[in-house]
């Protein structure tokens, strides 16, 4: 049977955890249990280390002594706890599955101004009337209406470089980030919509739409 | 750079999905814990939980996470 004390009060957790000596040194040693067990389920089949994992959980005692104040109490200490250091680890993971390539590189030869398809994509488009339709639409709007910060926000997003090595290249915050992108999708939608394609024309329109080989495996 | 198509597919429904108001990933990341715990009660969503919803589907990296977060408490 676990020794390990999970079932504080919130208020409780704060508590030890603000303060120093025996009380915060317990809190700390249940709160790594808590996280370790958490992250181990939560990062099944991935093929992380231990090495890896006692760093994510390392970090995020750090990352949650830094946020106590911002617990709201609105749920269990250590579900807020665990969604914390999953936050943690997964952009450790999205960091390291995307390597070192840079927003410059990403650029080059003009790849952030516009919305390009591969060869295969194109073929798809060419076979679905509506499908294309919106994605002219989509294409013009990045082209035209966007800022130059919405449009590498939004383009560099979509070819997967994660939000925190973009934040960190472009110098923005985790907030400003979101508003570029968040502003991007609003000016997308409000031409489709001017155009007389709602969301749920969007949405059939894509219905069953993936890449080829992935669909053939599925 | 050139996208394909499952990656146009994700930019077309997000746009649908996209909402005048919705909240940033470090206010989802505040709100998820209450969330889950709340799917897990079977209470009715308001608001502010669905907002937390509405964030998933214009949000893959917070979607992954809420994933994890489902898969790290779940009971047994």
């Amino acid at each position: 049977m676990s020794s390990i004390e999970t079932n504080r009060e919130p208020e409780r957790w704060v508590a030890d955890l603000s303060a120093s000596g025996a009380a915060a040194n317990a809190a700390f040693a249940d709160l790594t249990e808590v996280i370790t067990r958490g992250l181990r389920r939560a990062l099944a089949g991935r093929g992380v280390s231990d090495t890896d994992l006692d760093d994510f959980v390392q970090e995020s005692l750090i990352r949650i002594h830094q946020k106590l104040d911002t617990f709201r109490g609105d749920s269990k200490f250590t579900t807020w706890a665990i969604a914390i250091s999953i936050r943690v680890a997964l952009t450790h993971l999205r960091k390291r599955r995307w390597g070192d390539v840079s927003l410059e590189a990403l650029s080059r030869g003009g790849g952030l101004t516009e919305l390009q398809t591969d060869d295969s994509a194109t073929a798809q488009f060419e076979q679905d009337q509506e499908r294309s339709r919106v994605l002219r639409i989509m294409q013009r709007v990045i082209q035209n209406d966007l800022t130059e910060r919405q449009r590498v926000v939004l383009l560099a997003e979509l070819g997967g470089m994660p939000k925190e090595s973009l934040a960190e290249e472009l110098g923005l915050t985790s907030n400003a980030l979101y508003k570029a992108a968040h502003d991007a999708r609003k000016a997308l939608k409000k031409r489709l919509t001017d155009e007389g394609i709602g969301e749920n024309e969007v949405r059939s329109a894509f219905e069953g739409a993936s890449n080829p080989s992935e669909a053939s495996t599925r | 750079m050139k996208y394909t198509l499952d990656q146009i597919r994700d930019l077309a429904q997000a746009t649908a999905e996209t909402r005048p108001d919705e909240i940033d990933c470090d206010e989802w990341l505040a709100r998820v814990a209450a969330y889950i715990e709340a799917q897990g009660a079977g209470a009715p969503l308001d608001p502010d939980m669905a907002a937390v919803e509405q964030h998933v589907r214009v949000c893959p990296d917070c979607r992954a996470e809420l994933e994890a977060l489902m898969r790290a408490t779940e009971e047994g």
